[in-house]
């Protein structure tokens, strides 16, 4: 691999070393999988040229794939997010029929299907690049999850109380006089 | 009743540690050290790379958690390190940052994964938040860098920020 412009070995060697600076990368790299994709972005290359020298001149790419790993955990774990706090449709007709004005389509980025595809595109990508993810229950779970109420989201508006019997019972009531007519 | 094997290891600066072979078996450097070796009473395996006392620390280790397994640390760690792992944990990382490094080190060249995850949690969990110029405070790491090279670093790895 191509020496970094800013890291020289020799130089980084000459001088005396910090306790931590002494670190191999694989425990860099076991010590930033603790650490948000974020935070790991911010400091991983600043702390020190010893470090920054470390983490480019790996032979295995190892780094650049922490990198891709977080990142495609991080996007994996905002579409379940977004997947599972989206309302569902029975909530929002309840709002409209109670009088409030429909929350507006616009309101989201994208539909329940692009984000049902999204969530496979990032599962298929990880389960061939880091298939190790799905021996975690926990995530194996939160994607069914995720996927059943993505498909549940549009369910018919079914009205269990009192107050909602009666909207629906006036409803039904104007709908067979209008068929009366 | 049958007696319980032990396993003598030697450290860096020449202490002697006796084991039950049953709690060293934890490392995985170890493991594969006996598996190759004779059927000896105690067999004596020299650990180079390791001072007596972050050997002590990993014997310590080894000793409850061959009873105790370790809980899985999440990752990445949302809170402090303290609120995710037991109370003996906790107690066992008041240690000074030098023998923490150390024993991070020990517990790679030794392969127990569970005190290398505890280990670099910990550390994680120390740096999390906190600005390149503080971590280089907190550990003593000298700033080679000038402006213009940091300037260089953030441009040449523009990249790992925007992904």
């Amino acid at each position: 691999m191509a020496q970094h412009s800013l890291c020289n070995n020799d130089e980084c060697n000459k001088r005396i070393r910090s306790t931590i600076e002494q670190l191999p990368t694989e425990c860099w790299l076991n010590i930033f999988k603790y650490l948000e994709l974020q935070e790991i972005k911010r400091i991983s290359l600043l702390m020190s040229p010893v470090i920054t020298w470390q983490l480019l001149d790996t032979t295995d790419q190892s780094f650049f794939r922490l990198l891709c790993e977080a990142n495609l955990k991080s996007d994996l774990e905002k579409v379940i997010q977004s997947i599972i706090e989206r309302p569902q449709v029975p909530q929002l007709a309840y709002k409209v029929l109670k009088g409030a004005s429909a929350l507006p389509r616009s309101q989201f980025v994208y539909s329940i299907s692009q984000l049902r595809e999204k969530l496979r595109i990032c599962v298929l990508k990880s389960k061939v690049l880091f298939p190790n993810w799905f021996k975690e229950e926990s995530l194996n779970e939160s994607i069914d999850e995720a996927v059943q109420y993505s498909y549940s989201i549009n369910r018919p508006v079914v009205f269990d109380d009192d107050e909602n019997d009666e909207i629906v019972g006036n409803y039904v009531e104007k709908q067979r006089r209008k068929a009366s007519i | 009743m049958s007696e319980t094997k032990q396993v003598e290891l030697t450290s860096k600066d020449k202490v002697s540690f006796k084991v039950d072979r049953d709690v060293i078996l934890m490392s995985g450097l170890v493991k594969d050290m006996l598996e190759e070796g004779d059927e000896d009473e105690t067999p004596i395996i020299p650990i180079p790379n390791v001072d007596s006392k972050p050997l002590q620390k990993v014997i310590e280790y080894c000793q409850y958690h061959h009873k105790e397994p370790a809980q899985e640390i999440e990752k990445p760690l949302k809170g402090k390190i303290e609120d995710v792992i037991c109370d003996w944990d906790k107690k066992f990382l008041e240690i000074d940052q030098s023998l923490l490094i150390e024993l991070i080190m020990a517990a790679n060249y030794l392969n127990i994964k569970d005190l290398l995850d505890l280990t670099c949690a910990k550390v994680a969990s120390m740096i999390k938040g906190k600005s390149p110029e503080q971590i280089r405070e907190m550990f003593g790491i000298e700033n080679d860098f000038t402006p213009e090279e940091e300037a260089k670093i953030r441009e040449e790895n523009k990249w790992c920020e925007e992904a």
